[in-house]
């Protein structure tokens, strides 16, 4: 065991932990600020993986924008579903039980591969190259300049789109 | 030095886990958190196997980064127009319940 697998084991119980909890508390709230440890468990993975750029990505965006717009929403639509009801399907002991088969059906293909117990060695790569080598690639016309283009204006529809829907139409222009 | 079985084994409980509870839950807002949750662990998977095709190559491989940059942007969008869909909803018919919203039931 080095020190390394240590922290992994240690975060990713942690990271699993706190999922768990996300899917199954009763409150709607704590179960989003559960999603947060979730989100920063999955980021110290991504640093473990030597992906520091989207470790500050999923910090960045995930923790600072996406739970915080959720819990947004569950503070706006509180009233309607209080905390005392119960919060998941009559059903929910059957899905447990597909969701189990499934897993163990998935992690069973998965030890199929044959590259499943090979080990990850640190990039030879120096310092921050990685992420010179990623931002090159995305304005370089024969790489990734078109995804990265479309990307933006993906972002831009789901920016005009989410305004139109959450308008308020019946009051127009109401201060 | 962590073997590569061992990303992909928490990536896919940690998927498991969002697909129960985007199954499981009646909030459609919980299901969102949910979905966002197994967005995560494919994100895990794709980053995992970015690293182990690099150390293989000798040099940065550019696809998985790209790809999981267009996972996180998707899941940004998703969350923006869920949360606009959900929130139009409740001002029309009072309702976070996915079940209850059911205007095109025959």
């Amino acid at each position: 065991m080095t020190p390394l697998q240590i922290v992994f084991l240690l975060v990713s119980i942690v990271t699993i932990f706190s999922a768990i909890l996300v899917v199954s508390l009763q409150k709607i709230f704590h179960a989003a600020l559960w999603l947060i440890v979730t989100l920063m468990g999955v980021a110290i993975l991504f640093v473990l993986l030597e992906a520091s750029f989207f470790a500050a990505v999923q910090i960045l965006v995930y923790i600072g924008a996406i739970a915080i717009i959720l819990i947004f929403a569950i503070m706006l639509t509180r009233n309607i579903m209080s905390d005392e009801e119960i919060q998941s399907n009559r059903s929910w002991g059957l899905v447990l039980l597909l969701v189990l088969v499934f897993a163990v059906i998935f992690i069973n293909q998965l030890s199929q591969s044959a590259i499943f117990n090979s080990i990850l060695y640190p990039l030879e790569v120096q310092g921050q190259d990685n992420i010179m080598a990623f931002g090159q690639g995305l304005l370089d016309p024969a790489g990734f300049a078109l995804p990265f283009e479309l990307a933006s204006l993906l972002l831009l529809a789901a920016l005009v789109g989410g305004v139109y829907l959450a308008m308020d139409k019946k009051g127009g222009e109401a201060k | 030095m962590i073997p590569l079985s061992w990303y992909l084994i928490v990536a896919a409980v940690l998927f498991s886990v969002g697909m129960f509870g985007a199954i499981s839950r009646k909030n459609a807002i919980a299901i969102l958190i949910s979905i966002e949750l197994m967005l995560n662990a494919v994100n895990i998977n794709i980053l995992a196997f970015w690293h182990y095709h690099s150390q293989t190559l000798g040099y940065t491989d550019l696809h998985g980064m790209v790809f999981a940059a267009i996972v996180i942007m998707a899941a940004a969008a998703e969350v923006a127009i869920g949360l606009a869909l959900i929130i139009a909803v409740y001002r029309q018919r009072k309702t976070v319940v996915a079940s209850e919203v059911n205007a095109l039931k025959g």
